[in-house]
C-alpha cells in the first residue's frame, strides 16, 4: 500500500496482496519489465501530449494562467478530436503487438515467379 | 470551473436533470466538500490534468486491447485449436485451453500488456490520492457524521479473511486502502466504457433500478443493496423510490465511506452500513426489495448460499429478490470465453469467480426458498435472469 502522510483514521485493514508482481508471461522477466515500462511510458506521454493540448486550447483563447489550464474543460468536439488522436497514438505506438508474425529468422524469400534465381 | 448546473445548462438532457435540480434546490453543498477541478455532472473530475490525462489513456490502451488486440490474440487461439483438430467453438476445459493458450507468445504479450495497462490504472489513482491523503481523508472525515443519508461503521467490526483479496488487481482491495472507494469508482468508469458504456453518471445503474420488478402488492418502503460497493446502484434505486429507506452495505470501511460522501455530495439520502452481506443485522422480513449488484462472482460459493440465506431472512413475504451478476454454471466452454474468464480469474485477480462458476446461482436462489417470477428477465448482457420473490 503506497504510503499515507496522515494520522487520520482510514477504516482500512490489511489486504492480502496479488501475486501479479511476480507474473512472467514473455518467458523472461526482464521482456516482462520491458514492456511493462512501454505502457507507462506510453502513459507518461500521452499525458504530456494532453497537457500541451490543453495548453494550446488555453492560449488560443485568452489568458495564460495555469489555474486555467487546470481548470479547461474540453469541448465535446474538442474530446472527440483528442480521442481520436489517443486512438492514432495508440495504433502507431502498440500497433505492433498486434502483428501476427510468422517467419524465423532463418527462413527464406517466399518462392517468385520469374525474375531468375 | 465546471459545475453541475454549467454542465447540465444546455438543453440536451435538461428535462431529465430539471428534476435532479429540483431535488437539490434545497440541498447545501456539503461542509468540506472537495472539488479540486469541478464536477462533470455528478462525477467529481479527477485533482490534477496529468490524472485524469493518464486515465484518459489506460481507457484507450483498453478500449484498443478489446478491438484489435484481442481480435488478433484470439484469431490465433482459434487457429492453435484447428491445427490440434478442436473446433474453436467446441467446449473444452481450462487446463485444455491453457496448454495451447500458453504456448503462443503473442498471447502471453496481448496478457501482458492489459496486466501493465491495468496497474497503471490503479497505481496512478492510488498515487494520487495518498499524496492527497489528508486532504480527502479530512473530506470523508467531515461527511461520516452529516446527511441527508447516514452512515454506520461499527467499531471492532471483523473483516473477513475471504473479503481480503486484491480483486481486480486493485492495491488493497476493498478493505485495505482508505481511498479504496475512490480508487474503484474512477478505475471502474474505464471499465464500463470498455465493455458496456459510459457510466460517470451512474446511467447502467440507472437503467437497471428503473427495471428492477417490484412487489405485487405494489408496496416499496424499504430497499436494501447487499455488498453495494460505491454505492451507485443504492443511489439508484433511492432515485427511482424517492419515499423509500435505502440501504447498502459493504465488508469494506472506506467503500462505504465513499458512498456516503458521494450520496451526500449529489443530494441523495441513503444510508450505508459497514456490514456483511451474510451478516446484515437488519430484522427478520424488513425490506421490500433486497438486491445485490455484480457482488456474488466475488465470493466463494459457500458464502454466496449465506448470502441467499440472509437475503431471505431480511425479505418480507411477497417482497423480491434481484441479485445481479453474470450467467454462472460450468467450467467447460469454447477456448475464447474461457479465456477471458481465466484471465479475469487468475491475473486480474478474481479470486472467487471460478467458485462462482462451480455453481448455478440461479438454482440455489431457488434452492433457498425464493421463487422465479414467471416473466423474470436478464437486467443486464450476460447476466442471469434472477427475479426471485418471497412467497
Amino acid at each position: 500500500m503506497a504510503e499515507t502522510k496522515s494520522t487520520r483514521p482510514t477504516y482500512a485493514v490489511d489486504a492480502i496482496p496479488s501475486d501479479v508482481k511476480s507474473s512472467v508471461f514473455l518467458g523472461n522477466p526482464i521482456l516482462d519489465n520491458v514492456v511493462s515500462s512501454l505502457i507507462a511510458m506510453g502513459t507518461e506521454l500521452w499525458a504530456t501530449k494532453r497537457r500541451l493540448k490543453v495548453v494550446e486550447a488555453v492560449m488560443a483563447e485568452k489568458g495564460i494562467t495555469n489555474e486555467m489550464i487546470e481548470q479547461y474543460t474540453p469541448t465535446d468536439a474538442q474530446n472527440a478530436a483528442w480521442e481520436a488522436d489517443r486512438d492514432r497514438f495508440i495504433d502507431l505506438s502498440f500497433g505492433p503487438l498486434a502483428n501476427p508474425g510468422t517467419l524465423p529468422v532463418s527462413a527464406d524469400f517466399p518462392k517468385r515467379s520469374g525474375g531468375g534465381a | 470551473m465546471i459545475n453541475r448546473r454549467a454542465l447540465f445548462g444546455t438543453a440536451a438532457g435538461a428535462a431529465s436533470m430539471a428534476a435532479f435540480f429540483r431535488e437539490r434546490a434545497a440541498y447545501a453543498k456539503p461542509a468540506g466538500d472537495i472539488e479540486v477541478r469541478g464536477t462533470m455532472g455528478r462525477l467529481e473530475r479527477l485533482g490534477t490534468l496529468d490524472l485524469e490525462s493518464q486515465q484518459d489513456f489506460t481507457l484507450g490502451f483498453r478500449l484498443w486491447q478489446g478491438k484489435d488486440l484481442r481480435k488478433t490474440t484470439m484469431g490465433l487461439l482459434n487457429q492453435a485449436l484447428t491445427a490440434k483438430g478442436i473446433d474453436p467453438k467446441q467446449p473444452i476445459t481450462y487446463k485444455e485451453m491453457l496448454a495451447i493458450a500458453d504456448a503462443n507468445p503473442q498471447i502471453n504479450v496481448a496478457s501482458k500488456t492489459w496486466l501493465s495497462n491495468q496497474q497503471v490504472t490503479w497505481k496512478t489513482l492510488q498515487d494520487y490520492f495518498h499524496a492527497n491523503a489528508d486532504m480527502y481523508l479530512a473530506e470523508m472525515e467531515a461527511a461520516d457524521k452529516v446527511g441527508p443519508g447516514t452512515l454506520e461503521l461499527p467499531k471492532d467490526f471483523a473483516v473477513p479473511e475471504y473479503t481480503r483479496h486484491e480483486i481486480h488487481i486493485q492495491p488493497g482491495g476493498y478493505v485495505g486502502d482508505p481511498f479504496a472507494g475512490h480508487i474503484y469508482h474512477y478505475g471502474t468508469n474505464s471499465f464500463y466504457i470498455a465493455v458496456i458504456g459510459h457510466n460517470e453518471q451512474d446511467q447502467i445503474q440507472k437503467r437497471v433500478a428503473g427495471n428492477m420488478m417490484t412487489p405485487s402488492d405494489g408496496k416499496v418502503k424499504r430497499i436494501l443493496d447487499m455488498g453495494c460497493g460505491i454505492g451507485q446502484m443504492t443511489v439508484a434505486l433511492k432515485e427511482r423510490f424517492p419515499d423509500a429507506e435505502v440501504w447498502g452495505v459493504d465488508v469494506g470501511g472506506p467503500m462505504v465511506r465513499y458512498s456516503h460522501l458521494r450520496a451526500n455530495d449529489i443530494g441523495i439520502g441513503v444510508n450505508f452500513r459497514q456490514a456483511l452481506a451474510e451478516d446484515t443485522k437488519f430484522p427478520d422480513n424488513y425490506f421490500d426489495i433486497v438486491t445485490s449488484y455484480i457482488v456474488h462472482h466475488e465470493l466463494p460459493a459457500e458464502k454466496t448460499r449465506e448470502v441467499i440465506k440472509e437475503a431471505y431472512r431480511v425479505t418480507r413475504p411477497g417482497g423480491v429478490y434481484t441479485p445481479l451478476d453474470f450467467q454462472s454454471g460450468g467450467l467447460t466452454g469454447p477456448a475464447a470465453s474461457l479465456h477471458a474468464r481465466w484471465w479475469d480469474h487468475r491475473w486480474n485477480n478474481e479470486v472467487w469467480s471460478l467458485s462462482y462458476h462451480s455453481i448455478n446461482f440461479t438454482e440455489e436462489i431457488a434452492k433457498g426458498g425464493f421463487t422465479q417470477f414467471k416473466d423474470s428477465k436478464s437486467m443486464m448482457p450476460g447476466f442471469g435472469a434472477r427475479n426471485f420473490y418471497k412467497a
